[in-house]
């Protein structure tokens, strides 16, 4: 397995995973055992992690100019932030 | 073998600037969808958290997982086009497009299901806010099964091979695109209840 190939496999297992605590997260929610503002504030947030992960590493945002990065980074902070202040 | 990613050191735009200007824009258009549904699920939140909850939720996760394993399926065909592995990068822009059918056929399932109980986009105001932005995401996914077999049909076999990594990373980065909206819509549509 390339350098490249095992970079990507492990960016991988973090989507499936994150994806899957969110799961459990929700779960804990619909439980009762957190508080759904709580749970919708964690989900958000797993969302924008996962979002920058396919952005910066699917989407090869690493090797692009900065200012190209950081009109998608803004992009997450200013969108991210408000669907936080709205559920949270 | 060559490493490609050893390669690059200098920074480079991936695939073309036009098709970063074509996702930003299509994802400005997502966050006002995304803020429009928020607003007005804060005016009827009863209303809206007990039909979310009559969603299939883990119907909605093992479409998140299946979009998950398409961008890494694209990733991989990228990656296997530029170390010149030709049969690898059809491979698994194959196994990509099969996993974009994957979501659709869910979806249509989806639908169906709801459609079959008599809810549909008139019902009440969730319901089409539910029916138009998994739709509109629905649109954006059929389309990028277009790009994405566009790539593989006139692409890998008949563009110019300095060429072709570029029509696949554009097809790629909207493709990943489509994903990334699915992330968001994923918990706001089906998981958040605040």
């Amino acid at each position: 397995m390339t350098q490249y190939q095992l970079h990507t496999a492990i960016v991988a297992v973090m989507l499936f995973a994150i994806t899957l605590a969110s799961w459990v997260f929700f779960d804990l929610g619909d439980s009762h055992a957190l508080a759904v503002s709580t749970v919708s504030i964690i989900l958000i947030a797993l969302a924008l992690v996962k979002s920058r992960l396919i952005l910066i590493h699917f989407m090869e945002l690493k090797r692009a100019p900065l200012a190209l990065r950081m009109i998608f980074d803004a992009w997450l902070i200013i969108v991210g932030g408000l669907i936080m202040i709205i559920v949270g | 073998m060559t490493d490609v990613y050893a390669i690059k050191k200098t920074s480079s735009v991936p695939g073309e600037v036009g098709v970063w200007v074509f996702v930003f824009g299509d994802m400005l258009v997502f966050a006002l969808l995304f803020i429009t549904y928020l607003y007005y699920r804060a005016l009827e939140l009863s209303l809206f958290v007990d039909s979310q909850a009559s969603l299939n939720a883990f119907l909605g996760l093992i479409n998140t997982l299946v979009l998950l394993a398409s961008s890494c399926f694209v990733v991989m065909s990228i990656n296997a086009l530029k170390t010149n592995r030709l049969p690898h990068a059809k491979l698994h822009l194959i196994f990509a497009i099969i996993c974009g059918f994957a979501f659709i056929s869910i979806k249509y399932f989806e639908y169906s299901a709801k459609l079959g109980e008599g809810i549909n986009p008139l019902t009440n105001d969730f319901y089409m806010y539910y029916y138009i932005l998994t739709g509109i995401h629905l649109l954006h996914v059929i389309a990028g099964i277009g790009g994405l077999a566009f790539t593989y049909i006139f692409v890998l076999s008949n563009e110019r091979p300095e060429r072709r990594a570029v029509y696949a990373e554009c097809a790629g980065i909207y493709w990943h695109m489509v994903d990334l909206l699915w992330l968001f819509l994923f918990p706001l549509l089906y998981l958040i209840r605040s």
